[in-house]
């Protein structure tokens, strides 16, 4: 059978009788087995507790009809989630040998609520430990590689969700997005990657990274899909403290301005990749809207920022594992992790604090208030997602600079809590799959939202899977 | 073919002497280094120490590019919600508790339904 690649495809389907949702299940358990040991993309795939789930699902459908969908919204998709999100009674091991045994007593805020609004969990996907890494090279349980082209890496640090999205393993994932985690690799699957704003996703019951920039995220095959599932995972939990409610709502793009930052389009930039976001803009134009050079001149600093702020967090948050209430100890740390700690620690530890810390929390003020001065002038900005398009397994691990790099267009958002949409816009020459991203200020996720959907509707750019 | 951790080390190794030779930077003190593995609590070898001397040393390098911007009289920003002082009701959920029996489920060993540690003092300090 040839499963539909949308939300909406798959429910038409479900009402019209077309296919059951354990078919469907047992679909994507075939494709994962047929095709899963050349990608890598799960480490966990819970066969029992999804085929069970499916036959739930099925009788409630039977049983109320098409009617469900108003309450149950994600009825019979199919979610593979991140490694970092805990799962009752489902293993969870942030893609690290500290956790492989880890088995959590209870599942996070946004688990819950896709269960409750009908998703069914088909496994837990591959990662670079503790979600530290651009490539998907640094996981504990071996690199996944990219569904287009198993040459190459599927971006990180969420590799196995975009891989599984874009491989049509699952109807779409969920990751976490700490300094472009969802929407690089997205970019690098010809998916949609959405980074909602800071505090508009609770946290709670998902691994912590860096707790000022991490951000619950998702990946899917088309824009609509992507405001269904933030429709459902949104929201105050009374856990997690930074949150505020976001609301949804239809905008019209024709009224945005647009705002490219000059910054964003250098040499530095791969041809290929600004060639691919220069036509996106095109498309835009010709749609009627509004383009407009801006400039962001202390973008540059993003990465040190974050090189900074992230590992100074990271320290923290692996701080807790002690090898005694649960996980193993402390020697089971790999070499990218370890490197993280040690250095958050020495730039948190006394006489280097003011220097390096509060220095970078002190640019990163100045980041945000550049980004609000932006936002005067133009409604959205839109930039390339990466500098370069996927890379062949083990090419960046040579070349750090390329490695920091790799970060450069996504950090700014997590720096500054606002949301980023990556959309895919076409492929190189190889068959490599290329996108855009575009940034709003915070909470304007309905407005990024519309502006993805006009592009998909302008381009005629529909919804594909790397594996037949 | 996918990497090694082993392999991996030793690439981001060479990585870094790579980007040694470019920036030219200067190490951090071996002995400040343990001094760091010890306040995190790190098990970390000889050998380790010293290519975390070089790697620290080159990143600290690199975002040391940070002095060049004026932030005389700017606030730092820890999060960027502006949220203040998020409060709720101090009310439990029975649902939300491990019983004993679960809390220790994961540990790697309970002795009398406690969690068993490394003993921190020594026999001379109990008596």
């Amino acid at each position: 059978m040839n499963i539909p690649l949308t939300i909406e495809g798959l429910q038409k389907g479900y009402n019209e009788k077309e296919f059951s949702i354990e078919e469907v299940v047992k679909e994507y358990l075939r494709r994962i087995k047929e095709h899963d040991k050349d990608i890598n993309s799960f480490i966990t795939v819970s066969e029992e507790y999804a085929l069970n789930k499916a036959q739930q699902a099925d009788k409630q459908l039977t049983k109320e009809g098409s009617q469900i969908f108003k309450n149950k919204p994600l009825l019979g998709t199919v979610v593979a989630l991140k490694d970092m999100f805990l799962t009752k009674g489902i293993r969870t091991t942030a893609g690290s040998k500290v956790l492989e045994n880890y088995i959590p007593h209870y599942s996070g805020t946004a688990v819950k609520k896709l269960e409750s609004a009908g998703a069914i969990i088909i496994g837990k996907t591959n990662q670079d430990a503790w979600a530290h890494g651009a490539s998907g090279e640094n996981s504990d349980f071996g690199n996944t590689k990219n569904p287009w082209n198993p040459g190459y890496v599927p971006g990180g640090s969420s590799s196995g969700s975009a891989a599984a999205v874009s491989a049509n393993f699952c109807t779409f994932s969920m990751g976490t997005d700490t300094g472009g985690s969802v929407r690089q690799p997205a970019a690098f699957n010809s998916i949609v990657g959405l980074k909602p704003t800071y505090g508009a996703v609770s946290r709670y019951g998902v691994v912590a990274m860096a707790s000022s920039l991490d951000t619950i995220s998702h990946s899917t095959r088309s824009v609509k899909d992507a405001e269904t599932v933030l429709e459902v995972t949104k929201g105050k939990d009374g856990k997690d403290a930074t949150l505020k409610e976001l609301e949804l709502k239809d905008e019209d793009p024709k009224e945005i301005t647009i705002g490219l930052p000059k910054e964003y389009y250098t040499d530095a930039v791969d041809r290929a990749v600004l060639e691919s976001v220069n036509n996106a803009v095109e498309v835009y134009k010709k749609a009627g809207l509004k383009i407009k050079e801006v400039s962001l001149p202390h973008t540059k600093y993003a990465i040190s920022i974050y090189y900074i702020v992230m590992p100074a967090e990271v320290s923290s948050n692996l701080g807790r594992y002690d090898g005694i209430r649960y996980g193993n100890n402390r020697q089971s740390f790999a070499a990218e992790a370890k490197r993280r700690i040690m250095l958050g620690t020495y730039v948190l530890s006394v006489g280097y604090y003011d220097a390096y810390y509060l220095k970078a929390q002190k640019v990163r003020t100045k980041l945000i208030q550049e980004l609000e001065d932006v936002f005067k002038q133009v409604d959205v900005l839109m930039t390339p997602v990466s500098p370069f398009p996927p890379f062949r397994l083990g090419e960046k691990a040579l070349d750090p600079i390329q490695m920091y790099l790799a970060d450069v267009f996504t950090v700014s958002a997590n720096i500054t809590g606002t949301p980023g949409l990556a959309i895919p816009s076409g492929f190189t020459d190889n068959n490599l799959p290329l996108g855009f991203q575009l940034m709003g200020p915070r909470f304007s996720e309905s407005r990024l939202i519309s502006l993805g959907k006009l592009y998909e509707q302008e381009s005629g750019q529909k919804p594909r899977a790397a594996i037949k | 073919m996918g990497f090694t951790n082993m392999e991996l080390d030793r690439i981001f190794e060479e990585a870094c002497e790579h980007f040694l030779n470019l920036v030219n930077m200067s190490k951090i003190d071996k002995k400040q280094i343990k001094h760091v593995a010890k306040l995190a609590s790190l098990p970390v070898s000889d050998e380790e120490l010293e290519k975390y001397a070089e790697q620290l040393g080159a990143v600290v390098d690199y975002v040391s590019e940070l002095e060049e911007v004026d932030t005389q009289g700017v606030q730092p920003t820890s999060q960027t919600t502006g949220l203040v002082n998020v409060i709720r009701k101090d009310e439990v959920d029975k649902q939300e508790i491990l019983d004993q029996k679960e809390a220790l489920s994961q540990a790697a060993e309970e002795i009398d339904g406690y969690f068993a540690v490394s003993m921190i003092l020594k026999e001379k300090d109990l008596t």
